[in-house]
């Protein structure tokens, strides 16, 4: 059998991150689940993901908090992380943060099909 | 007489002379002896004679000293004498002189006394002449008697003007001085910031607003130019403006600033403010004496634009989550990644998705307008190759160009520059005009693209198409919100309505223009004819687009 690669789902709608995972294991990936934002920097942390998809708008720790606490860390910096949300980049300030933190890719969800999606992060992690 | 008569005559005489002789003996004996008794008299008389003599001869010195004292004076008396009879010739000759003088001034008299003649004449003509002159004289006298009573009352006139009109000056400069308090009574109560620069920069106004804003202390006197006391700075960058970005320093050089946004701090209090700043000369005669500024503490401004911003992030937020999710799992049930799916199951499920991808790309429009609206879309221009940005365009409605076999060209000019834009604002300009040109251009149609410039800081796009154009009576609503021509609505029940709105805000903001040319016809007779299609003569849209292009906005509040 060939190496599963390992992808951090951070998504607190359940129904989007079932979506996900489901395409993901289709392909042959195996997805970490977080619920929320803490969860997510606790499971990218021990569990070091070959990529992070990751959200905005999340209880308990929002998407940009667990962006800057993954890149202070020395694994955390290297790690590719695609922003999917749906909030769009209307904002600058979010823009500039983001740009800041250095997130591969910000996609929005509602204008990428899910196999797109999967296309992009194999072309990220050279599959 | 004969000679012996006289001889007998003389010698007659002869002998009475021997007897006269002969007595005048004896007369002359008595007279010896008369003598000699005189001459004892005569001695007597010779000594009374001495003495006499003696006396006399005294008196004689005394006269004749008297006589040279007299002689002395006499002599004196005859030097002046001499010198009188000499000053006298002198005198003589003077006068001789005068008199020939007296001579020539007699003859001048004489020739003066016929000029008198003469001028007497000519006075006596000159003494008519001067009285008819007086009579003259006389009547102007008069006259001038008549003007100066006219001029007294005039000058009396004059007087009481003077000193009415002294009273209005007085009143009126009163007037002018209330005003002129009223009007700085005004200004310093107006409830936006005031400054005031005089043509050489120093501040000369500040009202209470401004300095409450400002946190200046109103005792403290105005500081001499604006950016000596107050740092200026960009509001989003926070980098300090250069000095000829300052609104001031523009209204010098006769420009306006409207509603500039900056970050101002005066290092004398806590926190800076954000505001807005509408900056413009001064002018008197065409003379640029200064500047004004008007500004306002857009703080709370600020607050109300952040709580936009988030209320349109999180309506974007909730009301694609719901979307995406419909979305991903039809996506998959098409795929078949769960199972394959009978051609009817199919095309139901295609149905769902496309309607909710309907649904995704109103949203996205909405969404977009509000963003406008309220003015939270965030611009980030950048040099951008609007040609590129064309082209992947052109690439994305390719499919669709090809399947209504269309004829298409792109043409642009060869100095066409990067332009100041966002890219994905132009791209939604360029995207939205392009794609209704194809959606309603019937199949077999032409449309034309192009870019050139409009002129040295104006670029032009242009796009025609052989189209079912604009109905002339709903020309005038195309850019309206969700406005859609009757025309179309039945050949694609597609659109929003929105687009053309997104499209004319953006164009707008970015200082370009849009409009177009279309020959479509009135909706009602259109619609009637629509269906033989005859009458596809099509629509050019033009939009410019200042090559400076969009200035920044951004927003959002940290």
């Amino acid at each position: 059998m060939k190496h599963q690669r390992t992808i951090l789902i951070v998504e607190d709608e359940k129904s989007l991150r079932d979506a996900i995972v489901d395409i993901l294991r289709l392909k042959n990936f195996l997805p970490l689940e977080a619920r929320n934002g803490k969860e997510g920097v606790e499971l990218a942390l021990s569990k070091h993901p070959e990529l992070i998809l990751l959200d905005l708008i999340m209880p308990t720790m929002d998407g940009m908090t667990t962006l800057k606490k993954i890149r202070e860390d020395a694994w955390g910096k290297k790690v590719p992380i695609i922003i999917l949300t749906n909030l769009s980049a209307i904002n600058g300030n979010i823009v500039a943060d983001a740009v800041t933190h250095t997130p591969t890719f910000y996609l929005i969800k509602s204008d990428w099909k899910l196999h797109d999606i999967v296309k992009k992060i194999e072309a990220i992690l050279g599959i | 007489m004969n000679k012996k008569a006289i001889i007998s005559t003389v010698n007659n005489t002869i002998l009475n002379l021997k007897v006269s002789a002969k007595k005048k003996e004896g007369v002359r004996r008595k007279l010896v002896i008369t003598a000699k008794r005189q001459e004892s008299v005569w001695r007597k008389l010779a000594a009374t004679a001495k003495e006499k003599e003696n006396a006399r001869r005294k008196k004689l010195v005394v006269t004749a000293e008297k006589l040279a004292v007299t002689a002395a004076k006499l002599v004196a008396t005859a030097k002046e004498k001499e010198l009188v009879r000499r000053r006298l010739a002198v005198t003589a000759e003077k006068l001789a002189a005068t008199a020939k003088e007296k001579e020539l001034v007699r003859r001048r008299l004489a020739i003066t006394a016929e000029k008198l003649v003469v001028t007497a004449a000519t006075l006596a003509v000159t003494a008519d002449e001067l009285s008819a002159t007086a009579a003259k004289l006389a009547v102007i006298a008069k006259e001038k008697e008549i003007v100066r009573r006219k001029l007294a009352v005039t000058a009396a006139k004059l007087k009481e003007s003077y000193e009415k009109l002294e009273k209005k000056v007085l009143e009126r400069t009163k007037d002018l001085e209330m005003a002129r308090v009223k009007e700085e009574a005004i200004l310093l109560s107006i409830g936006d910031g005031v400054a005031v620069v005089d043509e050489t920069g120093k501040l000369v106004f500040f009202n209470k607003i401004a300095s409450d804003i400002l946190g200046t202390d109103a005792n403290q006197g105005l500081p001499d130019t604006w950016q000596k006391r107050y740092g200026v700075f960009d509001p989003i960058s926070l980098k300090p403006l250069a000095t000829d970005q300052i609104p001031f320093t523009l209204a010098f050089k006769g420009q306006s600033v409207s509603k500039m946004p900056l970050f101002i701090r005066n290092p004398q209090v806590p926190n800076g403010k954000f505001i807005s700043v509408t900056a413009t000369p001064i002018f008197l005669g065409g003379k640029s004496i200064g500047g004004v500024a008007i500004f306002r503490d857009m703080t709370e401004e600020k607050e109300v634009d952040k709580a936009k911003t988030e209320f349109v992030s999180l309506a974007s937020h909730q009301l694609r989550t719901p979307l995406s999710t419909v979305n991903w799992y039809a996506e998959m049930l098409l795929a078949g990644d769960v199972g394959a799916l009978n051609e009817k199951q199919k095309k139901y499920l295609d149905e769902v998705y496309r309607s909710n991808q309907r649904m995704v790309e109103l949203v996205n429009a909405l969404l977009d307008v509000s963003s406008l609206e309220l003015g939270t879309f965030a611009i980030e221009p950048k040099p951008t190759d609007i040609i590129k940005l064309t082209q992947s365009v052109i690439d994305e409605q390719k499919p669709q160009i090809t399947v209504k076999r269309m004829k298409f060209s792109f043409s642009s000019g060869k100095n066409i520059t990067l332009i100041q834009a966002d890219p994905k604002l132009l791209r939604m300009v360029v995207q939205n005009i392009l794609s209704n040109a194809v959606k309603y251009t019937p199949e077999g149609g032409e449309i034309k693209l192009s870019i050139s410039l409009a002129d040295k800081k104006n670029i032009l796009l242009e796009v025609s198409d052989t189209g079912y154009g604009i109905p002339k009576n709903q020309q005038d609503k195309i850019f309206t919100k969700l406005f859609r021509a009757d025309n179309v609505r039945d050949k694609d029940t597609d659109g929003t309505g929105l687009g053309l709105y997104i499209v004319k805000s953006i164009v707008e903001k970015s200082g370009g223009k849009i409009w177009f040319h279309s020959s479509g016809e009135v909706a009602g007779v259109r619609a009637s004819r629509g269906a033989d299609g005859k009458e596809n003569k099509g629509t050019t849209f033009y939009v410019t687009l200042p090559l400076v292009g969009m200035k920044k906005s951004v927003t959002g509040v940290k």
